[in-house]
């Protein structure tokens, strides 16, 4: 019974942070960190929120559609901000670092300032139309596991889905051979005439999306509401989920799930009724991060290979 | 019209604001020929190809290939016309396979006769042999991308011509001379005419130098044009059909190999006659200065870098360490000055065991390092600041740790006047010199200190024919002060003839050589690890 809670509960809480990750592998296989994952992310959630909030006022459409056009509004919402974050760090060659961290820090204030003039500073947070779970047939009737694995919404089932996707796009296609490329030795591969400046941007643009959705996933499918600053770190996380799993989806699909019960724990633990204060729970989550981040930076424990694209973070200018 | 030029420029000039790089050059190439470039740092060489490959765009002037007319606004321009370049810098990705990087490469020109200009009029593609090779390669101007095919692809064109590459392996894990041999591949898999090879053999040892002409041989007979830029004289005359000589962005010479001597080239190439090293016989004084007994250094990966070495240099003398790059020399002269943990042994300087870096300076050692950029000099300081970095110098400016400002400029400008640094403006930033000037500023910084022993790693890589000649006179000069030198250069011509005495340094193992210093054949066995046989 605990098990299943358990496991339920971590694939729920590592399905945001596995959309943000595999968004971010994209980004830094290119050779962009886009540290403003966690702005992106809470953008998403606000606009995917509010998106779901007033088109499902509209009489005479399917239950899911607000939610649908929620997430959509969240991943446009992570996109457009990733432009600006590809403009400014890509076009102008400004630092990866700052830009990143700027936007986070824009991120968190705005999404405050628009949830407070749309919906006011008081009261409790409105409650919006969400993504329901369902249980797969036959498969949720698997003992023991079927429940905790096959009764999610769908977004969690997508989210998978893009795991080998996003691996074949990366190891078996032109455009993704690029993108490895162009991580490592932009020059080279802009001598050859692809535009390097371009690729980035475009990688960029999808993890951005990808942030975005997974902050609609908090607003839309993990509790249907929003609270100002709700992300608490997941995009740092998912940053941390992408050096984990060194920059391969199928590991990073692995961290994310380590990750994810990280925070599942933080929820059971909380709801267990232990006499313990429960901002030791809230810890945990970020305690497992540095823990894992400081060992897997040892040889010894770094057993499954994999390391950093050689250009990542450096500016590239394609006149120099 | 007919010509027969594949390659023709007429009063090609490249100006750079108020520089000429490149003053009204006329030039021709012959199909299957190998051209050799000849020219100090400076003569436009590069200058001149960038504008062949399409990097720049003439100013004025004219480029045919195969008698038209083109106008290369881009490398993938020059590449569509059937040019390839072989950078001194590799375009190799490092993390990718050898398969993977040619697959990346080819993948941006498509290979489909509709719509390249690639094979028009040329012979023959070196992927047409059947129609399934060919359908393999316009696959890779397709969406998918298959391993597979790329290993086939690579496995083809290295039996087609002769290179023996294995597909699988990280470009990174191979060998400089591998490395290369992957960059021609990937120029010949969209059936590069005419090869640009910028200073191929500065990286080789003379075994791989010779295979690497093995293989222009083999591309001349597929009636493939070369471009070869060097500046190593002895090759030169060795492989190529013809040569230009370029100095100060004129065209100053172009004629037959053989038909002027080294000499006259190398006249051609200063437009002065270059004096001979004037080397006195040494007077060997029998007391010495650096005693290594037993020494073993571990390198970056845990591996011995550095296996038992013992050895002494002597005052009044040059003793040279010979070897191809990454065969330990950087560790092995790191460990000397102190600057690497030594895993067992010791090193004596006049007799004193010294294990700081601070003391071994002290006790009068100085260092030219490897990579004057990264180690020798800060590139954003001033021509001053970099002089004074040593300790030695530091206390000459310094009272009580403020530098005093006059005294700085003082010592400054006798030093850059005494080494002839130029500009000769103290204030300036040193990334602003040249090559030459950079190494300038490193050996008065490191000379003037008067030290007993001068450890030197590389001390002319880059340099062109007269700064490296100042640099060798610098040498000489502290061997003829009874003060003693060690030489560790990866160019072995220079080793052999500034050294007393010679070693050769292969795979962390360091073995005398001495005997040997005439025979090349020799001394190239001896730097790939190998026994010498009975009748060398």
């Amino acid at each position: 019974m605990l098990l299943e809670e358990t496991l339920a509960a971590t694939i729920n809480a590592a399905t945001p942070l596995l959309l943000a990750a595999l968004g971010e592998v994209i980004s830094q296989r290119s050779g962009v960190i886009n540290i403003g994952i966690e702005g992106m992310m809470l953008m998403g959630a606000l606009c995917g929120m509010t998106a779901s909030f007033y088109t499902s006022g509209i009489p005479l459409i399917a239950p899911w559609f607000g939610p649908c056009v929620g997430m959509l509004a969240a991943g446009l919402a992570g996109l457009v901000t990733a432009g600006i974050f590809a403009f400014l760090a890509i076009k102008l060659r400004g630092d990866q670092i700052i830009i990143g961290t700027a936007i986070t820090l824009f991120a968190l204030g705005f999404t405050q300032v628009v949830y407070q003039r749309l919906f006011g500073s008081t009261g409790s947070p409105k409650s919006v139309p969400y993504f329901q779970e369902f249980e797969l047939p036959i498969l949720s009737k698997i003992p023991l596991i079927g429940q905790a694995l096959f009764s999610h919404n769908i977004i969690v089932y997508l989210s998978m889905a893009l795991v080998p996707c996003v691996y074949f796009f990366l190891f078996h296609t032109q455009p993704g051979l690029r993108v490895r490329a162009c991580g490592e030795h932009p020059k080279a591969i802009s001598t050859f005439g692809s535009n390097v400046v371009k690729l980035r941007s475009m990688c960029l643009l999808f993890a951005g999306f990808m942030a975005g959705i997974g902050g609609g996933y908090l607003s839309l499918a993990d509790v249907p509401i929003f609270t100002p600053g709700m992300t608490a770190g997941r995009g740092f996380t998912a940053l941390a989920i992408v050096i984990f799993g060194k920059w391969h989806p199928i590991k990073v699909f692995g961290a994310a799930l380590l990750f994810g019960l990280g925070f599942a724990l933080d929820a059971l633990f909380q709801a267990s009724g232990w006499e313990i204060q429960y901002q030791w729970f809230l810890m945990l989550p970020y305690v497992l991060c540095l823990i894992v981040l400081t060992a897997s930076s040892y040889k010894k424990v770094n057993f499954y290979g994999g390391q950093a694209p050689l250009s990542l973070g450096k500016p590239y200018n394609p006149s120099a | 019209m007919e010509t027969e030029y594949i390659l023709e420029l007429q009063n090609v000039t490249k100006t750079f604001g108020q520089l000429v790089a490149v003053d009204d050059i006329s030039f021709q190439l012959h199909t299957g020929e190998i051209h050799a470039i000849l020219g100090e740092n400076g003569a436009g060489k590069s200058t001149l190809m960038n504008l062949i490959y399409g990097l720049y765009q003439p100013t004025h002037g004219q480029i045919f290939i195969s008698g038209q007319l083109k106008h290369l606004q881009s490398p993938r321009d020059a590449i569509a016309n059937g040019l390839g370049m072989v950078h001194q810098h590799f375009m190799l990705v490092d993390n990718l396979t050898v398969a993977e990087n040619i697959a990346l490469y080819l993948s941006h020109f498509s290979t489909d006769k509709k719509n390249s200009q690639l094979i028009q009029s040329e012979v023959d593609h070196p992927l047409k042999f059947n129609e399934k090779e060919s359908k393999i390669s316009s696959n890779f101007v397709k969406w998918r991308f298959k391993m597979d095919e790329a290993i086939q692809l690579t496995e083809t064109l290295s039996q087609k011509f002769d290179m023996t590459v294995d597909p699988h392996p990280r470009v990174g894990s191979l060998s400089v001379g591998l490395k290369q041999r992957v960059e021609i591949l990937k120029a010949l898999a969209v059936d590069a005419r005419i090869l640009i090879l910028d200073e191929p053999t500065a990286v080789l040892s003379p075994q791989e130098v010779k295979n690497f002409f093995q293989i222009l041989y083999t591309l001349q007979e597929d009636n493939r044009t070369v471009i070869f830029i060097s500046h190593k004289m002895k090759e030169v005359l060795e492989i190529s059909d013809r040569i230009t000589v370029l100095r100060l962005g004129k065209k100053v010479y172009t004629g037959k190999t053989g038909d002027l001597s080294a000499q006259e080239l190398v006249r051609e190439m200063l437009g002065e006659e270059l004096s001979d090293i004037h080397k006195k016989k040494s007077k060997v004084i029998d007391e010495p200065v650096l005693r290594i007994s037993d020494l073993s250094v571990k390198g970056s990966q845990e591996e011995v870098a550095v296996n038992n070495v013992s050895m002494e240099t002597y005052r009044g003398e040059i003793v040279g360490v010979a070897g191809v790059d990454g065969n330990g020399q950087k560790e092995f002269a790191e460990s000397i000055m102190g600057l690497q943990p030594i895993t067992a042994g010791t090193v004596q300087i006049l007799g004193k065991h010294t294990t700081s870096t601070e003391s071994i300076r002290r006790n009068g050692v100085a260092y030219v390092p490897e990579d004057r950029r990264t180690t020798g000099i800060i590139g954003t300081f001033s021509i001053a600041d970099n002089l004074m970095l040593n300790i030695s110098h530091f206390e000459r400016v310094a009272r009580h740790g403020i530098i005093a400002q006059n005294v700085k400029y003082t010592t400054a400008e006798n030093m850059i006047k005494t080494y002839d640094i130029r500009p000769p403006n103290p204030n300036l930033s040193v990334s602003a010199l040249s090559g030459g000037n950079q190494q300038k500023v490193v050996i008065a910084r490191e000379l003037s200190t008067d030290p007993e022993l001068l450890v030197a790693v590389n001390p002319t890589r880059g340099l062109d024919i007269s700064a490296a000649q100042f640099v060798h006179q610098a040498l000489l000069q502290q061997r003829d002060n009874e003060k003693s030198v060690l030489l560790i250069s990866t160019e072995l011509e220079e080793v052999l003839q500034l050294s007393d005495r010679l070693f050769v340094m292969s795979r962390g193992n360091l073995i005398e050589a001495t005997d040997y210093r005439d025979s090349i054949e020799a001394i190239g066995l001896l730097m790939m690890g190998e026994r010498i046989p009975n009748e060398l």
